[in-house]
């Protein structure tokens, strides 16, 4: 086998595990059957402004659930708002999208990514914590509990 | 040539591959964690040498942050950054100053992709309060895209831009080709 065969097999095998383990680390959490989560939203003074039960249908996301029940704002490519929600980040490993902004009956939180943003927890055991991945990967299953904070950059 | 005259031959020099180093980061900035940056460090390193390399970071990371479309990094995460960079032309210099071989440095920067992943957390975790686990886990596509980057980059460049960088360096030094001191 000669020198530049060889050198392009090494390659093409690295770049390949790294697309593999990039693959691994992104599973798209979707819910198998139907069910329902729990959510609180709090805004920047850390008052509850929505809480309750959120159903969900056999293959949705995180999310498709906000999706359904409230109004969202997304980032579109250069984090600026997109009340459509057309634009899915494709960086590897942290693929789907940004929310910027939810709207509901009786709340309205908007942040603008720089300054202000959107945090997502799980709970579990009674300790919040913060979720690794987008809501579009955020794992869930039926009777879960998941808060959505209002969060400053600089605190 | 005089102390003078080479002084300002190096100044020149350092100032040149500083100016390649920025405007490549800066072209490849829209994509995450892919660039030549760990190859050129490398690169100088190797046929710079460790004084010369170390101002060219030191300007490269100072230019960056002020000059950059694309904002700084926090303040606090700057010395990170140098420190970061800092650690090519450390590490090559000194405990691994034996590899010398293309792949023994495509393999190294698959391993500094991840080293200067983490070399990010202290300052996000201690000064920024961010979660550990969470910035651990987060980081690691974006480690693995870098590790990749450097390997190729580095395997497939490092050789014929270490002749070309050799070759310009003894015709700038005025010195003739079979008496340099490379």
């Amino acid at each position: 086998m000669t020198h530049l065969k060889l050198k392009i097999i090494i390659s093409i095998v690295v770049v390949l595990v790294g697309a593999l383990v990039i693959r691994l680390l992104t599973v798209e959490n979707r819910s198998t059957e139907a069910g329902s989560i729990y959510l609180y939203i709090q805004d920047e003074e850390e008052h509850v402004v929505f809480e309750g039960s959120l159903s969900y249908e056999e293959g949705d996301s995180f999310y498709d659930i906000l999706n359904r029940h409230f109004d969202l704002t997304c980032a579109n490519y250069n984090y600026q708002p997109d009340t459509e929600c057309s634009y899915s980040f494709t960086t590897p490993g942290a693929s789907g999208k940004v929310i910027l902004g939810i709207k509901g009956d009786n709340f309205d939180l908007m942040t603008n990514w720089s300054d202000h943003f959107l945090a997502f927890y799980s709970y579990n055991d009674n300790e919040k914590k913060l979720t690794t991945v987008g809501p579009s990967n955020i794992p869930f299953q039926n009777g879960d509990v998941f808060l959505i904070n209002y969060e400053s950059a600089w605190e | 040539m005089s102390i003078s005259h080479k002084a300002i031959k190096d100044t020149a020099l350092i100032a040149i591959c500083a100016a390649v180093l920025f405007v490549q980061q800066l072209a490849l900035s829209v994509l995450p964690n892919i660039q030549f940056s760990t190859l050129l460090i490398v690169l100088f390193t190797k046929v710079l040498g460790f004084k010369r390399t170390t101002l060219i970071i030191t300007i490269h990371v100072i230019a960056y942050n002020l000059l950059s479309p694309f904002g700084s990094a926090l303040p606090t995460h700057i010395p990170f950054m140098y420190l970061a960079w800092m650690l090519i032309p450390i590490s090559l210099s000194t405990f691994l100053k034996k590899i010398d071989g293309t792949l023994g440095l495509a393999i190294f920067g698959i391993v500094f992709g991840f080293v200067y992943g983490w070399m990010f957390i202290p300052p996000a975790v201690l000064l920024t309060d961010a979660p550990f686990v969470a910035y651990l886990v987060m980081d690691i596509p974006f480690e693995i895209v870098m590790a990749v980057s450097n390997f190729i980059t580095i395997y497939w460049l490092y050789e014929p831009l270490k002749k070309v960088l050799k070759d310009q360096l003894i015709k700038f030094e005025g010195q003739e080709k079979n008496g340099g001191s490379f």
